[in-house]
């Protein structure tokens, strides 16, 4: 039977044992690397001294490209809105639809998105050159923890600063969602605003933080993650920005289901 | 580290937490420094009320629904709803919970009990607490009106087994029969009418009769009662009784009066008689008269001499001179 297998299926199947193990032992190295880096925390004096440098990196250079996005999505949501209730469902319900959706899906959901590939991408690339540069190693052999100098401030401030780039972001798509009720549809500010009260409720502010927080943590991790498990050339490097980018890419999506399952 | 840039984020961190708390209180509708007090609500259940959901009185909003809790104590549920200090509760207030429109958005309402006195509103453990009721939701209406569907399609199939073309035919007949039975009913119900209109009318007419011969036999009554006390019926039995006397005495005068006239009767049968006989001679032509009567000659000479008579007048009267010659001297 192992004969016939290692003549047919043997490589195909072979494929998957080894994605399975690359995989398990991918989890394996990334829990071990957050455990490093949950120790590296405590090494406060290190990071503390460049983890403003990281915040205005990813949060302030990031926020025109998130009030970008958010922008256009408030003006597709009004109209898209509009155009499913016409009829059916008055239209101060566009004003519900905004502020739901950009509370508690799009606004957190689109910005992570986006600074995955920024933020994410931009920390592989840099951990990666770092590390096939033996910039790293240098580090190490400095004494310095590379953990606590160069992944726990991008972290700490992925995690800080991705809610207040969301909390900007949602405020802008409402507010765009608003100009374009008031301008394009036949609505007034009273109706747009009695439907985005409608049914909000504090917790929907709290939920898109948590989101946007968990969202900030997974993609500088695993940017930080990839980066600094870079091996090789600058074609590794490469492959490890790609890799983080679709895997914090998906780490995203996977958290947004876990959240709406476990907290709405 | 750049000065710029602890500068930039601090701005954005600051900035955003700001637009957070901002946001958050804005998008709940509260009024910052608006003074608000407390009213609380018992409720037997909320239907799809919410935190957050607007409080109306008399449809304008004045604050908002703060907590919903089950209360532990009793089978019910307890509301904290947060008001405009300014605003002057009704007398005797009453909360109602009912949706604001048709999409799931529910809102607490205050009311006088007198608007609505027909609602069994929950009595709260407390008389802090407002009493409440609520609305039946939508899906309670669908519920019921499932259920109602469900009951009309039993019928319906029982329709359909009791229904045949036979049975329409029959009850085609049915309805032709009770159409004219009704028209029968009709038509005897207008003739009975009639005569009980007559029978009243003659009955009215027979009381009125009724009641003025009674109103007449009480008049006599009461002449006769006033009679008999007054005596007069005995002064009417006296005069009658005079009466009867003079009519006595007049019958025995009448009696004396025929006597006395039978024999002028005698008298005037002689007369008669010797008139008679005159009359006989007369016509017998004996005495004078008699021949006067009998002989025609006597009236022929009477008229010739009359004749003459009057010829020897007329004569008289043209010539007078020749009868009568007057000489003075």
């Amino acid at each position: 039977m192992f004969r016939a297998m290692n003549g047919v299926w043997g490589a195909p199947i072979a494929w998957v044992g080894r994605s399975a193990l690359g995989t398990a032992g991918g989890f394996g190295q990334f829990g071990r690397f957050m455990a490093r880096v949950g120790r590296s925390v405590a090494d406060t004096r290190t990071w503390s001294a460049v983890v403003v440098v990281q915040m205005a990196r990813i949060g302030v250079s990031s926020l025109p490209i998130a009030l970008f996005i958010a922008a256009f999505t408030g003006i597709v949501l009004a109209l898209q809105a509009s155009y499913t209730f016409t009829g059916a469902v008055p239209l101060y319900f566009v004003g519900v639809l905004v502020g739901k959706t950009m509370l508690l899906e799009l606004g957190p959901v689109l910005i992570g998105l986006a600074l995955a590939g920024r933020v994410g991408a931009n920390i592989a690339a840099e951990l990666g050159t770092m590390r096939v540069t033996e910039q790293i190693d240098a580090l190490e052999t400095l004494a310095y923890d590379p953990l606590a100098y160069l992944v726990v401030p991008r972290i700490i401030a992925g995690v800080v600063m991705f809610p207040l780039v969301v909390a900007f972001a949602d405020a802008t798509g409402v507010v765009a969602g608003w100009i374009t009720a008031i301008n394009l549809l036949d609505l007034s500010t009273p109706e747009f605003v009695r439907g985005l009260r409608l049914f909000f409720l504090p917790f929907d502010v709290t939920y898109s933080m948590i989101k946007a927080g968990s969202f900030g943590l997974a993609v500088t991790a695993i940017g930080s993650f990839y980066g600094f498990t870079t091996r090789g050339g600058a074609e590794a490097v490469g492959r490890s920005t790609t890799q983080a980018v679709v895997v914090s890419s998906m780490l995203i999506l996977v958290l947004d289901a876990f959240w709406a399952v476990t907290l709405l | 580290m750049s000065a710029p840039a602890e500068v930039r984020v601090g701005l954005m961190v600051l900035a955003g937490l700001a637009l957070i708390v901002v946001g958050t209180i804005w998008m709940q509708g509260w009024r910052i420094g608006a003074e608000e007090r407390e009213v609380v609500a018992w409720f037997r259940e909320v239907g799809q009320l919410q935190g957050g959901n607007p409080v109306k009185l008399r449809g304008v909003p004045i604050g908002r629904v703060e907590s919903l809790a089950l209360d532990q104590r009793s089978a019910g549920v307890i509301i904290r709803m947060s008001i405009s200090s300014e605003v002057v509760l009704p007398e005797d207030p009453v909360v109602i919970l009912s949706p604001e429109s048709l999409f799931g958005d529910w809102q607490a309402e205050i009311f006088p009990r007198s608007r609505y006195p027909f609602y069994s509103y929950a009595v709260s453990p407390s008389v802090e607490m407002l009493p409440g009721y609520s609305l039946p939701d939508v899906s309670r209406l669908t519920a019921v009106a499932d259920r109602i569907a469900e009951n009309l399609a039993v019928i319906t199939d029982r329709i359909d087994i009791a229904f045949t073309d036979e049975t329409a035919v029959n009850i085609r007949q049915a309805i032709d029969n009770i159409q004219e039975v009704t028209a029968r009913l009709t038509g005897l119900v207008e003739a009975q009418g009639r005569t009980v209109e007559d029978l009243a009318a003659g009955l009215e007419m027979t009381t009125a009769t009724l009641n003025e011969a009674a109103a007449t036999a009480g008049r006599t009554f009461s002449r006769i009662e006033s009679s008999i006390a007054q005596g007069e019926l005995t002064r009417i039995v006296e005069n009658v009784e005079r009466v009867t006397l003079q009519l006595d005495s007049l019958s025995r005068s009448l009696g004396t009066v025929t006597g006395e006239l039978g024999g002028a009767v005698g008298n005037a049968d002689s007369a008669f008689s010797a008139l008679n006989g005159i009359l006989t001679e007369l016509e017998a032509g004996e005495g004078t008269l008699g021949m006067l009567l009998q002989d025609t000659a006597l009236y022929r000479e009477l008229v010739t001499t009359n004749t003459l008579v009057q010829d020897l007048l007329e004569d008289f009267q043209r010539n007078p001179r020749k009868y009568i010659n007057l000489r003075v001297f």
